[in-house]
């Protein structure tokens, strides 16, 4: 299944690139889609998913939180984002 | 009483008298300051039913008892009201250097009342005050204003608040303009457009009493130290509001009239796209946070148009009722409206009203000029910003405000006027953010995003809690609780952008407060939460006076009865029964009007409103 990923911050800085579509699995959870983005993008990048405070991962623009956490599962054409904190007003 | 100046200044146009009056005691520790005594000395001087462009009216400008000193953020004054706009009452906010030069000039806070017969401007200096003519400054943009002012007076460090043409003409939602920042909503501009008030001048050297320096430096330490430790803060510093991409993400950014969440092509204005157009960083007085920009575009439709911002709520004022991802047009728009002296929320949000109504033809190219008002084609807005200014041809009915100028129109306009009590929306659909919402339906101004900012859905912030931002569940709650911790620190009167990213506790706030005033009170966190209750409970009784109630807290029916057709939020209503009835019991509010109990008022010390 194909899952569409968008970058912000400094996510996107290591990743060098602002979206991207990863093949997965059928019945991969977030954990995996993450993982597998560590080993895309490096040590560096794996280390600021972690590190970031109030990191807001949404799926289809639910925070994963509310959709299992890191266990929360993936299907076809889920488009996952990675958004540091930002502010508006 | 250390903190204040201990003196109020009382100005009346019509009979070009002065007179000054001490804070009561009772005021300062009933209220503390800032929004606290603007709300408690705007109920006190106006009578009900009051015509807001009337002599009677009063405009009352507040600066906080932090403001002049070094603790951070608190550079912001506060402009208290009866809106020509809403009916209701209103305050209006901006940062700057206003706040700390009137305190410098000995003065707390300003009431001006009556009508001038000529044009003036209001000029303070160090305990001394005087009208002077400002017949030739009529009609003159606001930083032209600013200049002149300046130049009369041979003091280029003179702090200006003044009105554009705008306000002069009595666009209902006119602002007042103090070095490019803006007491923006509501029209504040207006009222004092229509006192012939063209500006407030302010210059002064006076020493700021402080009860305990040694105790202030420390919390003036310990405020700096959750500055330095806070992750957010770099981010926030540079960037400022300029990210759309965050209400994109979620589905929620109003695109053609709050129809859609997501404006098609919105990467070209996420923040790393001005961070390009940046030339330089602006602050506010005492505020190490430095979020403000000087933006510029260097090639385009708009190369050479420049502006301080845009703020991320004139990024969408420009775009997302226009339905184009356009970042010139948003500068060179947020700079007009600076000049011209209009709020851009009202001003986008007209605009985004009268595409929708030459959509649907209620109104067609005799009403607009031959302006083509289709979604995607943003050439007319420039043009449609100096007719709402100037009061031309669609411009004159626009500059009524969405709910006045459908009423006018008829034809049904009115379910296209995206407003609650005549304020307009900002760049937030509620659809999308239950409390953030509810926040807008509820707001004692009408719907303003800063009565009640809810981080912790728009961001993921988890204080008090983390939260599902489509539940309907502790919305009531939570909603009180974000409304009343902004009314706690706006008594300072603190940016509102420092406790939405956490940066300063009421602990601390509270240390800076009790050392400044000498009040031990002020120390204790459960004091300062009740004095925010009571704030927002008396401008409710202020517009409870007014005959507003539960009537005037409701969405357009887009809102509540059309699911989001697509994108992050898609499927989703505002579930507003639930939530209000949640969100009054939750006040201690009567359910069946929306005002609060007698024994609620009791409970807060604002027995005197019963029965008023």
């Amino acid at each position: 299944m194909n899952v569409e990923i968008l970058f912000f911050g400094q996510l996107r800085e290591l990743a060098a690139v602002r979206q991207t579509t990863f093949v997965m699995s059928d019945g991969a959870r977030l954990v995996d889609l993450i993982k597998h983005l560590g080993e895309e993008y490096g040590d560096a990048f794996r280390r600021e998913v972690s590190n970031i405070r109030h990191l807001q991962i949404l799926i289809n623009g639910q925070r994963h939180t509310f959709l299992g956490g890191m266990e929360a599962p993936l299907k076809d054409g889920d488009t996952v984002v990675l958004l540091p904190p930002i502010f508006g007003g | 009483m250390a903190g204040y100046q201990n003196r109020i200044l009382r100005v009346d146009l019509t009979k070009r008298t002065f007179s000054e009056e001490s804070l009561s005691k009772e005021l300062i520790h009933s209220f503390v300051g800032g929004r606290g005594f603007g709300v408690k000395l705007l109920y006190a001087e106006l009578k009900p039913g009051t015509d807001p462009l009337g002599e009677e009216s009063e405009l009352i400008f507040v600066s906080g008892p932090l403001a002049g000193t070094n603790a951070q953020s608190f550079g912001r004054y506060k402009v208290f009201f009866k809106s020509p706009l809403t009916g209701s009452y209103f305050k209006s906010s901006s940062g700057g250097h206003l706040a700390s030069e009137m305190k410098f000039a000995g003065f707390d806070a300003i009431i001006v009342k009556g009508i001038a017969d000529t044009p003036v401007f209001l000029w303070i200096h160090d305990g001394q005050y005087e009208l002077r003519d400002a017949t030739y400054l009529r009609g003159l943009d606001c930083d032209d204003t600013h200049t002149l002012i300046r130049e009369e007076l041979s003091d280029p460090n003179i702090r200006v608040a003044c009105i554009g043409p705008a306000g002069e003409r009595g666009v209902k939602y006119a602002g007042i303009f103090s070095d490019r920042r803006t007491c923006g909503r509501g029209g504040g501009g207006t009222v004092m457009g229509s006192k012939n008030l063209k500006a407030i001048a302010i210059r002064g050297h006076q020493r700021l009493e402080l009860a305990d320096r040694e105790a202030f430096a420390a919390a003036v330490r310990e405020q700096i130290k959750g500055y330095q430790t806070n992750r957010e803060f770099a981010t926030f510093s540079e960037s400022g509001t300029q990210n759309s991409e965050f209400t994109n993400v979620l589905g929620m950014f109003p695109t053609k009239n709050f129809r859609e969440g997501v404006l098609p092509n919105w990467e070209q204005l996420e923040r790393t796209e001005y961070n390009k157009l940046r030339v330089r960083k602006t602050r506010c007085y005492s505020c190490m946070i430095h979020c403000g920009s000087i933006t510029k575009m260097g090639t385009g439709n708009y190369a050479g148009a420049w502006s301080e911002g845009p703020e991320y709520e004139t990024i969408w004022a420009f775009t997302g009722p226009v339905a184009l991802a356009d970042i010139g047009l948003t500068i060179a728009a947020d700079k007009l409206c600076d000049d011209l002296g209009l709020d851009t929320i009202s001003t986008g949000s007209a605009i985004g009203f009268a595409y929708e109504l030459y959509e649907r033809g209620l109104i067609t190219k005799k009403d607009t000029g031959g302006l083509e008002l289709t979604h995607g084609n943003n050439e007319p807005v420039m043009q449609l910003i100096r007719q709402i200014a100037y009061r031309q041809g669609l411009g004159d009915i626009l500059a009524e405000g969405t709910r006045e100028a459908a009423r006018r129109i008829g034809h049904g306009a009115d379910q296209y006027a995206i407003q609650v009590k005549g304020l307009e929306l900002p760049a937030y659909d509620p659809r999308g953010a239950k409390s953030h919402g509810l926040n807008l339906m509820t707001s004692n101004i009408g719907a303003d995003h800063n009565t009640g900012y809810a981080p912790q859905e728009i961001f993921g912030a988890p204080f008090p809690r983390e939260v599902d931002r489509f539940a309907v569940e502790g919305k009531g709650e939570l909603t009180k609780w974000n409304q009343d911790l902004t009314a706690l620190f706006e008594t300072g009167i603190l940016c509102s952008f420092v406790p939405s990213m956490g940066m300063l506790s009421e602990e601390v706030y509270g240390k800076l407060l009790s050392a400044a005033t000498g009040i031990a009170d002020f120390s204790d966190p459960a004091y300062l939460w009740q004095v925010g209750e009571k704030i927002f409970n008396l401008e409710r009784m202020f517009n409870v006076r007014e005959g507003f109630g539960i009537k005037d807290d409701v969405f357009p029916k887009r809102l509540t009865e059309e699911p989001m057709p697509a994108g992050p939020s898609a499927g989703q209503v505002f579930e507003a029964e639930p939530l209000l009835t949640d969100y009054y019991q939750a006040r201690g509010w009567d359910a069946k009007t929306g005002i609060p109990t007698k024994a609620k008022l009791n409970e807060l010390g604002l027995g005197f409103t019963i029965g008023k």
